[in-house]
C-alpha cells in the first residue's frame, strides 16, 4: 500500500524500535527477577540485577509447590475445546445472520451478542446454582461448556462483520451451481475467513486460558482446577517463583500465537465495499 | 476435521438441552431448600475420593510411627479463604499432625478470591455437601450464618476441649451470640508495633515507656531522615492507628464510639484526633502505601515502625530474612496517662456447617484441633499462637504472649473492625483513609462520620 | 411448494440455534436472575426481602456510586482514544516499517500474558521502588510516592499502564485490516496528489470500516466492564475513589454482602452498555 520514502521509513523504524524497547522492558525485568531469591527480591529494587542465581531453586519450587503443570493440562483441554466449539457455533450463527434468510436478524444478533454485554460477575451465582443441580460443578464437562458459551458471542460478532463484507453474488453463483448453504459456508466462506477465524481462535483460547474468576468458582478439586486458579494459590511472598510460574503458564498462549502467526497475514481479503 | 465438527455439534446440542432443563429451575428459586440430585453426587464423590486417597496414603506413613489408632478416621473437607497462599509443605505438616491426632484426613479447598468463596459457600451451605469445616469472618458476617441456623453451636467443644488448652474468654466472646459460641478460633492475632531494631540501635532509641517518649522517638527518627511509622493503603486499614490512639487516651472512648454511646464529635475524640493530625502533619507517618512497599521500606530501614498482627514476625522472617529479637522487635503503644496499655486482638472464626454430612466428623476433628501437637504445627508453619500451651521458642514472640497474659499492665480489646456495625464501619474506614491521605480535616472527618453514626444508632 | 419453503426457513434457524441456546441458558438467564435480585434486599444467606426500586433509588443518592459512574465514563472515554487511535497508529507504522513481523510480535507479546500477570508486573513497576524511584533519581523527588494510592490520579495511572497489555489484539486486527485493503483506490488518490493525512482519513479508513467497527464496539464494551486491572492494582481504593461500575458491583455483592444492591449496579451498567451498543449495531444493520 502506497510508497514510503526512505527517510520516513528510517524515522518509523527508529520510533518503533524505541517503543519496542519500552514494551519489552517489563518482560525483561520479569525474566531477570526469576534469577533472584525470595528475600533478595523483596528487599531489593525491581530494577536491580540479581546477585546470585536462584533460577534452579525457583524452578524446583514451582514444580513441587505450585503444581501448575496439572493445571496447565486441564486448561489446555478447556481452552482448546472452548475456543474450537465456540468458533464452530459462532461461525454458523454469523453465517446465518449475515447471509441466510432469517427474520429479525438484528434481534438474533443482539441476543447472542448480549453475552458479552453483561458484567461477568453476575454469572457466578446463577451458573453455580445450575451447575450444582446438574452435577456439572467441579467437572471438566462443565468447564468446557461454560468456556464455549462465553466465547460464542465474540466469535459471532467478528465473523458476522467479516461475512457481511463478502458479496452476495459469490454465494448466489455458487447456489446456481447447486451448492447447499452449508457447502457454501464450508467451501467458500470459511476458507476466506482464515485470518479472522485465526484471530478469534487465538483471542478466545487466550481468554479461556487466562480466566481466573470462573475457573476458581466452578471447580473445587485440584484435578479440575485450571492453571490460573492453581497459580492464584501460590505464595505471593515468593515473587520470583510467582513470576516464573506466571511466565511458564503463559508459554502455551505465546506458542499458539506464533503457530497462527502466518494466518493473520492473509488478512480480511474481502472486507470493504 | 469434519468428524470432529459433527461430534462437537452433537455433544453441544445434547448438553445444551440438558442444561436448559436445569437452568429453568435455577432462575426461578430464590431460597432453595437442600435438594440434591443423584447425578451430581456421582461425579463429585469420584473427585473427592481421588484426593482423599492420595492424602490418606501420605498421612498413613506418619501415623504409623506414632502408633496411634487412626482406624476411625474419615475425610473432612475444610474450605477457607485464609490458607490460599500457604506453601504446600506447610499444609502437609499441619494437616499431617491433625491426621495423627484425630485420625481424620483434612481435604482442604482453598479460595484465594472472595467472590468465588462467597458464591461457593452460599450455594452449598444449606446442602449436605457443605464442607464440615470452614473459616468465615467474625462480627456481622458470622451473625448472619448464626441467625439462619447454618453453623453449629460449639459451646460444648469450647467447654470440653478449647478453654483448657488456654484460649481466652475474650476470644469466645467475639464468637458468642445469645450466650452460645458458634465458632472456634482459626487464628488469634495480637496487634503490636513492630520496630526495626537496627534503626533503633543506630539512633540509640529504646522501646518507649510513656506516650511522650513515643512522640520523642518519632521526632528523633524524623530528624534523622527516617520515616517513623508506615501506613498501608488497603481499604480496610484505616482504623489501625485510630483505635490505637483512642485507646492510648482512654479505652472507654474507643468502646463508646464503637457502640454509639459516645459521639465521634465528642470533644475528647476531637482532642485525640488533633494529636493524630499533629503527628501526621509532622510526617511521623508515611502516606498510606502499598503493603509490599511498607514491608520493603521497613526491612531496609527507611521506615522504623509498623503496627501489625504479631504473626508478622513469621512473614518478615520468611520473606525478608529478618530475625525476631535481633532485627525486629515489638512494643505496645503506651497509654497517654501512663495506665494500662491496650492490645487489640482479632480472631478469625472456624465453623462447622450444620447441614453438612460431615458434621459429626468435623466436631470430632475440632476436639483435637487445639491439642498442643496440632497447634505447635500451626505455630511452626505460620506463627499462629492460638493457645497458651503452644511451644514458643522465640523470646520476642513469648514477650508478646506474656504481655497479653499480664492483666495488670495490659488489656485485650477486640479490634474496631468487628466491634461496630458493619455499614457504619465501612463508612468510617473510608473517611479515616481520606484523613490519613490528608484530604480532610479533623472537623470534616468527625462530623461526616457522626452524621452516618446518627443514622446507624438512631440518635 | 409452501411446505418445502417453510422447511427451508426452519433449516436456516438451525444455524443460529446452538449459539442462541448457549447464550440464553448461561447468560440471559443470569441477567434475568440479577434483574429479579435487584428488587430485593439479600445478604446471601437470609430470606430475601422485596424492596421495590429502593436499591436503585439509594444508588443514585450514593456518592460512591456517582464516583464510580464518573470513573467508568473516564475509562470509556480514554479507551476510545487509547484502544482505537493508538493501535491504529501502531498498525500503520508497523506495516510501513522494515521489520513488521518482529515489531508485531513484540507489541503483541504482553497480550498473551494473563491480566493477573500483567497486573502483577505493573504493580511491581508502579510501586515506590519501581518507576517512581527512577523518576525521583531523574530529579523529581516529590514524585516518589505510591502513585496507585493517590485518589483520582490513580485512575489515569491505571489507564496508561493498561495500554501495555491492551494494545495487542486491536493492533493485530488493524494490521490484518490494513494488509488486505485493495490498493487501487489508494494509488489513484496518490496520483491525484492527496496528502498522507487526507489519504488515510478519506481513503484508507473508510475501506477499513468493518474492522474499525469491530474494534470500536469491542473496546467500548470492554472498557465499560473493566475490572481485572483495577482489582489487582487498587481494589478500587483508596476510599473507593478508583472504583468503576463493575468493581462497585463486585464490592457491594461479595465484599459488603448487599447482593440486591450489587445486582442493581449490574443492571444499570447493562442498560448503559446495551444503549450504547444498540446504536452502533443498528447502524451496521441498516446497510443490509
Amino acid at each position: 500500500m502506497g510508497k514510503t520514502s526512505k527517510k520516513t521509513k528510517i524515522i518509523i523504524n527508529c520510533i518503533l524500535s524505541i517503543l519496542a524497547v519500552i514494551w519489552i522492558t517489563p518482560v525483561f525485568f520479569a525474566v531477570l527477577n526469576m534469577f533472584k531469591g525470595q528475600v533478595e527480591y523483596n528487599k531489593g529494587s525491581f530494577w536491580a540485577l540479581p546477585a546470585g542465581n536462584a533460577f534452579a531453586d525457583n524452578l524446583v519450587y514451582i514444580r513441587d509447590n505450585a503444581k501448575i503443570f496439572q493445571g496447565m493440562l486441564s486448561s489446555l483441554l478447556y481452552a482448546a475445546c472452548g475456543a474450537v466449539f465456540a468458533v464452530i457455533l459462532g461461525t454458523l450463527a454469523a453465517y446465518a445472520i449475515a447471509h441466510l434468510k432469517i427474520k429479525h436478524r438484528m434481534f438474533w444478533f443482539m441476543v447472542i451478542y448480549s453475552g458479552t454485554i453483561f458484567p461477568f460477575q453476575i454469572y457466578l451465582i446463577p451458573i453455580f446454582r445450575g451447575y450444582a443441580k446438574l452435577g456439572l460443578y467441579d467437572t471438566r464437562q462443565g468447564m468446557i461448556l461454560f468456556y464455549t458459551a462465553i466465547c460464542i458471542p465474540f466469535v459471532m460478532f467478528v465473523l458476522r462483520n467479516f461475512f457481511k463484507g463478502i458479496s452476495r453474488e459469490l454465494s448466489e453463483s455458487a447456489k446456481l451451481d447447486g451448492a447447499s448453504d452449508f457447502q457454501i459456508l464450508i467451501k467458500i466462506f470459511a476458507p476466506m475467513a482464515k485470518a479472522p477465524i485465526s484471530v478469534v481462535l487465538l483471542s478466545q483460547f487466550t481468554f479461556c486460558w487466562n480466566d481466573l474468576m470462573f475457573g476458581l468458582t466452578f471447580t473445587k478439586s485440584r484435578e479440575i482446577k485450571p492453571v490460573m486458579a492453581s497459580l492464584s494459590l501460590m505464595n505471593t511472598g515468593h515473587a520470583p517463583a510467582m513470576l516464573m510460574a506466571c511466565l511458564v503458564a503463559s508459554l502455551p498462549t505465546i506458542f499458539f500465537f506464533i503457530f497462527l502467526n502466518k494466518n493473520f497475514e492473509a488478512g480480511f481479503a474481502y472486507t470493504g465495499k | 476435521m469434519k468428524l470432529k465438527r459433527i461430534a462437537a455439534l452433537l455433544l453441544s446440542a445434547t448438553v445444551a438441552a440438558g442444561a436448559l432443563a436445569g437452568c429453568g429451575g435455577s432462575g426461578s428459586g430464590s431460597t432453595q431448600s437442600s435438594k440434591t440430585e443423584d447425578t451430581s453426587t456421582g461425579t463429585e464423590d469420584a473427585g473427592t475420593e481421588d484426593t482423599a486417597g492420595t492424602k490418606t496414603a501420605d498421612a498413613g506413613e506418619e501415623s504409623a510411627d506414632t502408633g496411634e489408632a487412626v482406624s476411625e478416621g474419615g475425610t473432612v473437607e475444610f474450605w477457607n479463604d485464609k490458607m490460599a497462599n500457604m506453601e504446600q509443605s506447610y499444609l502437609d505438616a499441619i494437616f499431617g499432625e491433625v491426621k495423627n491426632v484425630s485420625g481424620y484426613t483434612i481435604d482442604m479447598v482453598p479460595y484465594p478470591d472472595t467472590a468465588s468463596y462467597q458464591t461457593a459457600m452460599q450455594q452449598t451451605i444449606r446442602d449436605e455437601k457443605a464442607p464440615g469445616l470452614f473459616t468465615w469472618w467474625s462480627g456481622p458476617q458470622l451473625q448472619t450464618l448464626v441467625e439462619n441456623g447454618l453453623v453449629e453451636d460449639l459451646t460444648p467443644v469450647w467447654d470440653n476441649y478449647i478453654y483448657n488448652e488456654g484460649v481466652s474468654q475474650g476470644v469466645a466472646d467475639a464468637f458468642t451470640f445469645d450466650g452460645k459460641v458458634y465458632a472456634a478460633p482459626w487464628s488469634v492475632l495480637y496487634n503490636v508495633v513492630f520496630y526495626n531494631k537496627t534503626v533503633f540501635d543506630q539512633y540509640g532509641l529504646k522501646e518507649p515507656e510513656t506516650f511522650d517518649e513515643f512522640l520523642q522517638l518519632c521526632e528523633t527518627l524524623k530528624s534523622n531522615g527516617v520515616t517513623p511509622i508506615a501506613l498501608k493503603s488497603d481499604s480496610w486499614a484505616g482504623f489501625i492507628w485510630f483505635q490505637a490512639l483512642l485507646a492510648a487516651k482512654d479505652v472507654e472512648l474507643y468502646k463508646g464510639v464503637c457502640d454509639g454511646s459516645i459521639k465521634y464529635t465528642d470533644e475528647r475524640i476531637v482532642e485525640v484526633m488533633e494529636i493524630w493530625k499533629d503527628m501526621l502533619d509532622k510526617d511521623y507517618f508515611s502516606l498510606p502505601i502499598d503493603w509490599s512497599d511498607v514491608r520493603a521500606a521497613f526491612s531496609n530501614g527507611e521506615v522504623a515502625m509498623m503496627l501489625e498482627p504479631h504473626v508478622e514476625f513469621t512473614g518478615m522472617r520468611n520473606d525478608y530474612g529478618m530475625t525476631e529479637g535481633e532485627d525486629i522487635d515489638s512494643f505496645v503503644v503506651p497509654a497517654m496517662d501512663g495506665g494500662k496499655r491496650t492490645i487489640f486482638f482479632e480472631a478469625a472464626p472456624l465453623c462447622v456447617a450444620s447441614n453438612s454430612a460431615q458434621k459429626e466428623d468435623a466436631l470430632k476433628v475440632l476436639e483435637s484441633w487445639y491439642k498442643p501437637e496440632v497447634q505447635n504445627a500451626f505455630h511452626a508453619q505460620s506463627g499462629y499462637t492460638n493457645t497458651s500451651k503452644v511451644d514458643v521458642d522465640s523470646p520476642a514472640v513469648q514477650k508478646i504472649l506474656d504481655e497479653t497474659a499480664d492483666a495488670d499492665n495490659y488489656q485485650l480489646v477486640l479490634r474496631f473492625y468487628e466491634s461496630t456495625p458493619d455499614k457504619l464501619r465501612d463508612f468510617v474506614l473510608d473517611e479515616l483513609m481520606k484523613f490519613q491521605l490528608k484530604n480532610s480535616s479533623v472537623e470534616e472527618m468527625l462530623s461526616t462520620i457522626q452524621a452516618e453514626a446518627d443514622a446507624t444508632f438512631g440518635n | 411448494m409452501t411446505k418445502s419453503f417453510s422447511l427451508k426457513k426452519y433449516k436456516d434457524y438451525l444455524y443460529i440455534a446452538p449459539a442462541v441456546l448457549f447464550v440464553t441458558i448461561f447468560f440471559i438467564s443470569s441477567i434475568i436472575y440479577a434483574l429479579r435480585l435487584s428488587f430485593f434486599e439479600w445478604d446471601g444467606f437470609s430470606e430475601m426481602t422485596f424492596v421495590g426500586f429502593d436499591n436503585y433509588l439509594k444508588l443514585f443518592r450514593d456518592k460512591n456510586f456517582l464516583t464510580s459512574l464518573t470513573n467508568t465514563i473516564i475509562w470509556v472515554g480514554s479507551s476510545l482514544v487509547l484502544s482505537l487511535a493508538l493501535p491504529l497508529l501502531f498498525a500503520i507504522l508497523i506495516t510501513k516499517s522494515s521489520w513488521a513481523t518482529g515489531f508485531k510480535n513484540i507489541f503483541y507479546f504482553p497480550s498473551a500474558l494473563s491480566g493477573t500477570v500483567g497486573g502483577l508486573l505493573m504493580t511491581s513497576i508502579l510501586s515506590i521502588y519501581g518507576l517512581p524511584k527512577i523518576v525521583g533519581m531523574l530529579g523529581h523527588p516529590e514524585l516518589v510516592r505510591d502513585w496507585l494510592a493517590i485518589p483520582y490520579v490513580n485512575t489515569f495511572v491505571m489507564i496508561v499502564s493498561g495500554i501495555w497489555q491492551g494494545l495487542g489484539l486491536n493492533m493485530l486486527l488493524f494490521i490484518s485490516g490494513l494488509r488486505s485493503i485493495d490498493s487501487s483506490p489508494i494509488e489513484a488518490a496518490q496520483i491525484e496528489g492527496a496528502g498522507t493525512f487526507q489519504l488515510y482519513t478519506k481513503v484508507v479508513f473508510p475501506l477499513m470500516k468493518n474492522t474499525i467497527v469491530v474494534v470500536l464496539l469491542m473496546s467500548l464494551v470492554n472498557s465499560f466492564k473493566v475490572f481485572d486491572n483495577i482489582w489487582i492494582m487498587t481494589k478500587g481504593g483508596p476510599y473507593r475513589t478508583s472504583e468503576t461500575l463493575a468493581l462497585t458491583m463486585y464490592e457491594e455483592s461479595f465484599i459488603r454482602n448487599e447482593f440486591g444492591r450489587g445486582a442493581a449496579v449490574a443492571i444499570v451498567l447493562t442498560v448503559i452498555v446495551v444503549f450504547v451498543s444498540y446504536f452502533n449495531i443498528r447502524n451496521s444493520f441498516k446497510e443490509d
